[in-house]
């Protein structure tokens, strides 16, 4: 499982995972965002468009990444997910929360 | 085409995360040899599966040195299943529970199971834990 991280304007950091983001990968997912937050960067972007399949340990890396980048005033925000991801999040009911966005600019943008 | 015989896939290993890849694995052979199951039934029983193994994997507490798993996957004319048994030792599993809170960072799993199966057990049998998981084919159109 590799993930591509980069810094964007604004302070803001997009992580996009490549492949799937499960049991194996989800620890790695939840570093990741907290050297964001460590490095004075806790808006972050995770794009999931090469993201091919979620558990509830991927979705748990995001929920406890959400929670570490508003604590430190930022936040954490979805961008493209696939049909899979999309369907954990609906039956999990966390679309809610984790509102996905259509693009990586519409999730730095949106409020 | 409905398929003549069932498509069988067989996996068995140390309760491990690699054990969790080579599911992933089997699950795509299984519908390389049944063309006929339905995309949306393909990605929900994917979804079902690897949260069965995934909590076995996390939970398991060895009766022996280690916890071994034995996944069977079928596809037949009508459905998709699966019979999960590992040799661990016995785990407390509460089907009842839904959803946690929106800030929980686990404790989705079983609620997903229940979502995306049409029939989903767990029974102690022996010294064994059976999970069992099928899901009928959407009609389409």
């Amino acid at each position: 499982m590799e993930f591509r991280v980069e810094d964007v304007e604004d302070g803001a950091t997009v992580i996009a995972p490549q492949g799937r983001l499960t049991m194996t990968s989800a620890g790695e997912l939840k570093a990741l965002v907290d050297r964001s937050v460590s490095r004075g960067r806790p808006m972050v972007v995770v794009d999931l468009a090469d993201t091919t399949f979620m558990d509830s340990s991927g979705l748990g890396a995001l929920v406890g990444g959400l929670r570490a980048t508003r604590t430190a005033g930022g936040d954490l925000r979805i961008a493209r997910p696939t049909a899979q991801v999309t369907t954990v999040l609906e039956l999990t009911t966390m679309d809610r929360v984790l509102q996905p966005r259509a693009s990586v600019e519409e999730a730095l943008r949106a409020g | 085409m409905p398929a003549d015989e069932p498509a069988a896939v067989r996996l068995e290993g140390p309760a491990d995360g690699e054990l969790l890849d080579a599911v992933h694995e089997g699950v795509a052979q299984l519908w390389a040899s049944a063309p006929h199951v339905p995309d949306t039934d393909r990605m929900l029983f994917e979804i079902a599966l690897v949260e069965v193994v995934a909590n076995v994997v996390q939970h398991a507490v060895p009766a022996a040195d280690h916890v071994h798993v034995a996944v069977d996957l079928t596809a037949d004319d009508g459905a998709v299943h699966a019979e999960v048994i590992d040799d661990g030792a016995a785990t407390p599993v509460d089907l009842d529970r839904g959803l946690p809170a929106d800030t929980a960072t686990s404790g989705r799993g079983l609620a997903l199971i229940q979502r995306t199966v049409d029939r989903f057990t767990f029974e102690r049998t022996g010294d064994q834990n059976v999970w069992r998981l099928a899901r009928g084919f959407t009609p389409e159109g």
